[in-house]
């Protein structure tokens, strides 16, 4: 896979994984969930991660 | 639809799967989930989805040809598809071809659960609707035939109201209307429900044996009659006597049946001893008796007798508004004949059947259906299995005009049964189900004609002493 186009298609796939997740636990945890923090670091750096990959996709 | 909906999911990336599988888990859907989309239709027709989940790039097979198979092969289900690459060209395709919403990756979670929470509220209404028409179209029924239409709805109360006292009644029709179902009708619904209801085809019966039949014999009456046999009115005594296609019957025989209709005795064939009957007497016929009675080739004393009350059975064609109940109740009983889920027709399918001509009426429908069902892949029947069920005769091929070659055309392949069985449907159907001219032109005599119908299984094969059939042929 070398195509530039290929790689961001299968790397925002990985990171859509790993977002969908985070959203899932973030949503289980109660508000003094002691993990909360954490989930919410991973969720901050996955979305950071998709807006580097396509700053300015246009949304459907 | 069971008890739980089925979702069904197609991602290539394992993982997707895990997701879609961790969202989807609480709000009760059961998941079928698949890498690969050839499996996934492969799997289709065997275990229904309710709403299907898409990836839009898959290597083997893109989502929108997927989503254009579902369409296919089961047009109920709910597609959504999601993409890690939105464009607004494919979401437009999407929408066109059908699918519900079009989803971009990394996915809305709440998003998602609304849709399929839509899906499932559309699926449980559509089952729902279907449940309360069922309920419906049993009030609508008359002994199991339905007839919804204010003429089957007129026909049906008519029955009701001659059941409990007509001594004779005419049912009139054209082939395949309904004649034997409302014969039934009017003997469920009579006093004599619990007696026999005996039906005899007098188009089925070699005119030398007529009068034995129907009155019985001594033995030695005849060469043959080595014992004392009991007629139908006999059988019947008590009962109801469905004569089935009357204007069949021969004039010697039609004057001793007048006679037992006015004096209620029979005699058997070479005896002396007349014996009392008490039978009711149902005829039926798909000709114009009045008009035979008229030109002389049947007696009007008798028809007079028969017709104290004439019901007359629409052909399917005047009752159009019917075929969808009819078409529901004959694929639930086909479905079960053949161990299938199938729900229904398609939409395409139901106007396939609204436009048929149907020139063999509800009995052609049934016929029609049960091949459809037979082929079915699907949860419901699309209009190619539908139209691939139709006889050919729908769009009619032109008649001979040589008198004198009127055989068969040469035959393409070699099963000769295959090719009578196909020559004789259309004819029959070039003819409108007229028997007499389908046998003229088939250089037959009517009793062949009927004898090669039943063997090629085209009339349902009746034993002349009846027993419960089908409702509606």
């Amino acid at each position: 896979m070398t195509n530039p186009h290929d790689i961001d298609h299968a790397l925002k796939n990985h990171i859509a994984i790993i977002l969908g997740y985070i959203e899932v636990l973030l949503q289980e945890c109660g508000p003094d969930d002691p993990r909360r923090a954490d989930f919410d670091e991973i969720h901050r750096a996955a979305l950071a991660a998709v807006a580097l990959l396509h700053p300015d996709r246009e949304k459907v | 639809m069971g008890a739980r909906p089925v979702l069904l999911v197609i991602d290539d990336e394992p993982g997707m799967l895990a997701l879609v599988e961790r969202i989807v888990r609480p709000t009760g859907f059961e998941l079928v989930l698949h890498t690969s989309a050839r499996d996934a239709l492969a799997g289709l027709a065997a275990s229904p989805a309710d709403v299907a989940l898409i990836d839009l790039q898959m290597p083997e097979l893109g989502g929108l040809d997927v989503l254009k198979a579902i369409r296919e092969i089961q047009p109920q289900c709910g597609v959504i598809l999601m993409t890690a690459h939105a464009a607004v060209d494919s979401a437009i395709n999407a929408v066109k071809l059908g699918a519900l919403d079009y989803l971009s990756k990394p996915l809305d979670i709440d998003r998602l659960r609304q849709l399929l929470s839509q899906a499932r509220e559309d699926a449980e209404r559509r089952a729902a609707l279907l449940a309360a028409e069922n309920q419906t179209a049993h009030r609508l029924e008359l002994c199991g035939m339905i007839g919804r239409s204010a003429v089957m709805q007129e026909l049906f109360g008519l029955v009701r109201r001659i059941a409990p006292h007509a001594r004779t009644a005419l049912v009139t029709g054209e082939t395949g209307a309904g004649k034997e179902g409302i014969a039934r009708a009017i003997h469920e619904l009579g006093p004599r429900r619990q007696r026999k209801f005996v039906t005899i085809n007098c188009s089925a019966i070699v005119e030398t044996l007529f009068e034995s039949e129907l009155f019985g014999h001594m033995r030695g009456a005849f060469t043959g009659a080595t014992d004392h046999k009991a007629g139908l009115f006999e059988a019947a005594d008590g009962g109801t006597l469905f004569l089935d296609e009357i204007g069949e019957l021969p004039g010697a025989v039609q004057a001793k049946l007048l006679r037992v209709i006015e004096n209620g005795e029979v005699q058997r064939v070479g005896s002396m001893q007349p014996k009392k009957v008490d039978v009711r007497i149902v005829a039926a016929t798909n000709r114009q008796l009045k008009t035979e009675a008229d030109a002389g080739r049947f007696r009007s004393d008798l028809y007079y007798r028969l017709n104290v009350i004439e019901l007359a059975v629409p052909p399917l064609r005047e009752r159009l508004q019917d075929i969808p109940y009819l078409t529901a109740a004959f694929v639930e009983e086909f479905s079960v004949k053949f161990h299938k889920q199938i729900d229904g027709v398609s939409p395409a399918a139901e106007r396939t059947l609204m436009e048929g001509r149907w020139s063999g009426n509800v009995r052609e429908l049934r016929n029609v259906l049960e091949r459809a069902c037979m082929l079915a892949e699907g949860r419901s029947l699309t209009e190619r299995e539908i139209q691939s069920s139709m006889p050919s005769t729908t769009a009619a091929p032109p008649r001979s005009t040589d008198s004198l070659d009127r055989r068969p055309t040469p035959p393409r392949s070699d099963d000769l049964d295959a090719i009578e069985r196909d020559h004789i449907i259309r004819v029959l159907a070039e003819e409108r189900g007229n028997k007499r001219a389908a046998a003229e032109r088939l250089g037959l005599s009517r009793r062949t004609l009927y004898r090669r119908l039943e063997r090629h299984q085209l009339v349902p094969s009746r034993d002349t002493l009846g027993s419960v059939g089908s409702p509606e042929t």
